[in-house]
């Protein structure tokens, strides 16, 4: 393991994440500028070794520390321009009763980041795509390697080497700069993402309560392999979630920073996995809701909604030129997407099968822990009694239906999808919004309340 | 002060009966500190094959044993004929999964081949499997004892 590799790379994602931050002019907390600015820098240095590869350079560790510190520069150029309007952000300390649960989360991290550092790469979507490309990129100093001459590996049909250049180029930059696995940038992403969110949790309710929702989260069994094992739904799911509760945010205040950062983030969500446009569409309603009971203009609606889509286009764009550019086997869709589109009995048959398969699965406690069935019970009491449901309820409540009709629409889309694999795990998209749901579920806002009064009497 | 310790109590019973609930006192003790991922134990294991033998077992090994040899062939490119998984269970061998040719090249460097791969004819070494557990590395000689192997292969699917 190189330390030296490490903490640099973690400076100049901090760096460059930051800069980008500052680029969108977000009002954010000490917790989540720290979270988001590492997530962010990820992805920036995520094109390092495509650029490197581009200028016709051979893949070595001196190219990436170059290469990432001249992005890590272009991207602070909004940190030094605006250097005089920076401001420390507010940090708020822990209390004594959160250790208990701190304690609890950091064995949870620890035992995770163990996993991540030590073990190979398991997953054969990354054996037979991603980690085969940057394991002989790596070796061989070039991403067009071996791998693609002489005998045939069938690759090609497998479609796994035509997944997010994104873990690619992390795999590559790691492997070269940290250790031979690559891999410990996923312990960055699951770490930030789960101090952030719980952040966000701690907000609106007593942090006894956040704990306990944190604990039902992170201890679901499938997230948290995953938060270890590399796959492309944990990073998705991670900034899916993230457009999504900025999305809420946006619906609030309005402001255009505010949408361009959402679509910033589901442009990287789509940089993790392609089918994220089909989540962004589905919630086009909720903001046309917005605009319309806003009275805004046609016109300035068209722009508005061209800003929401315009980063998932534009990532999808560059994922497609990457590969074309680096990947020298060509794409076949043959037999992978639906050439039946009056077939549309598909969504409702595949979304009773999400239901009866996974959610409701004898066996799906052992995918999802508690989680589901706290959700539902909450829902119930909310439903029975105090019936009264925030905004940011009623906006949890349909980004869980978004998510659920999105995977039901992708089975539709790609009759290929295995309900047990691709779609468990693209559930994972609904379980940070199921515990933000109940983070601001009216029964639970009571039962904060009294807790707080309690705490202060 | 006293309500913070009360709170601070609190959290403390909540954690002890959240992970006193049948299902997370299975997970935590078969899944988050299970034997196989004893941190105390993989602490003496640190090289990049032992991490490797680990996670992926007996299978790993013995290719990685197997083709340890390909340089004493002195064939110009090596590509092995994979048997499909049936045909190795049926030779009643134990705790050997066989890799589709993407993995086999990740794990040994080398190329290989299923019989149902274009460059199926390309394949110039094959397995031998013996009765007493043992497996060989076999050259393939002439293109009618590689058609005998197809022969046999072609009766078994191809399981990923």
């Amino acid at each position: 393991m190189n330390f030296t590799g490490l903490f640099f790379l973690l400076l100049m994602q901090f760096v460059a994440g930051r800069g980008i931050l500052q680029l969108f002019r977000l009002k954010l907390l000490a917790v989540a500028m720290v979270c988001f600015a590492l997530m962010c820098g990820g992805c920036v240095v995520s094109f390092a070794p495509f650029i490197v590869q581009a200028l016709g350079l051979p893949l070595i560790d001196l190219h990436m520390y170059y290469c990432i510190t001249g992005l890590t520069a272009l991207c602070a150029i909004p940190l030094a321009l605006q250097r005089k309007t920076l401001k420390a952000p507010r940090f708020v300390w822990p209390k004594l009763y959160e250790a208990p649960f701190l304690v609890v989360f950091a064995t949870l991290a620890v035992v995770s980041v163990w996993r991540c550092f030590y073990l190979p790469m398991t997953p054969r979507d990354m054996l037979t795509g991603t980690e085969l490309i940057a394991e002989f990129a790596v070796k061989e100093g070039t991403l067009v390697s071996s791998i693609y001459n002489g005998i045939d590996l069938r690759m090609a049909p497998a479609h796994n080497i035509f997944k997010s250049p994104f873990m690619t180029g992390m795999q590559v930059v790691y492997k070269l700069l940290v250790q031979p696995f690559g891999q410990v940038w996923l312990s960055v992403y699951a770490v930030c993402f789960s101090v952030w969110l719980y952040s966000v949790i701690r907000e609106r309710v007593h942090p006894v309560i956040a704990g306990a929702l944190m604990l039902l989260l992170l201890c679901a069994p499938d997230l948290f392999s995953y938060s270890y094992i590399v796959m492309y739904d944990y990073m998705s799911m991670v900034f899916f979630f993230s457009a999504f509760y900025f999305l809420t945010r946006y619906l609030e205040s309005g402001r255009s920073n505010e949408l361009a950062w959402v679509s910033l983030l589901f442009g990287i969500a789509m940089y993790m996995r392609s089918e994220t446009i089909i989540f962004q569409a589905l919630f086009l309603p909720a903001l046309l809701y917005r605009f319309v009971k806003d009275k805004v203009g046609a016109l300035q609606i068209i722009l508005r909604i061209g800003v929401y889509m315009v980063g998932c286009l534009a990532f999808q764009y560059l994922s497609g030129a990457l590969m074309r550019a680096f990947i020298p086997v060509p794409l076949s869709l043959h037999g992978m997407v639906n050439t039946n589109p009056a077939e549309i009995g598909i969504v409702f048959t595949k979304a009773a099968d999400i239901a009866q398969q996974l959610i409701f699965w004898k066996k799906g406690v052992w995918i999802f822990g508690y989680l589901y069935y706290a959700f539902l019970g909450v829902l119930a009491i909310d439903i029975v009694w105090p019936r009264s449901f925030s905004r940011e309820a009623k906006m949890s409540l349909l980004g869980i239906a978004v998510v659920y009709a999105g995977l039901a629409f992708m089975c539709y889309f790609f009759p290929f999808i295995v309900i047990q694999n691709t779609i468990k795990r693209g559930l994972f998209r609904m379980f940070p919004i199921l515990v933000l749901y109940m983070a601001s579920s009216g029964a639970v806002q009571r039962l904060s309340g009294l807790l707080k009064k309690w705490e202060g009497a | 002060m006293v309500s913070k310790i009360k709170l601070t109590l609190l959290s403390v019973v909540v954690i002890v009966v959240f992970f006193n609930l049948p299902f997370y006192k299975t997970w935590v003790k078969t899944r988050l500190f299970s034997e196989e991922n004893n941190i105390a134990t993989q602490l003496s294991q640190m090289s990049r094959e032992e991490r490797m033998i680990n996670r992926f077992g007996n299978s790993y090994k013995v290719l990685k044993d197997l083709t340890a040899n390909f340089h004493r062939l002195q064939t110009a490119e090596p590509v092995l004929l994979l048997p499909p998984q049936g045909f190795v269970n049926d030779k009643k061998v134990e705790n050997l999964l066989i890799p589709e040719p993407a993995i086999f090249y990740y794990f040994t460097g080398y190329k290989a081949v299923w019989y149902d791969s274009p460059d199926v004819y390309r394949a110039t070494l094959a397995l031998e499997f013996a009765s007493d557990d043992r497996i060989f590395l076999k050259r393939i000689k002439s293109p009618q004892e590689l058609n005998q192997l197809l022969l046999q292969y072609r009766q078994y699917k191809l399981d990923l």
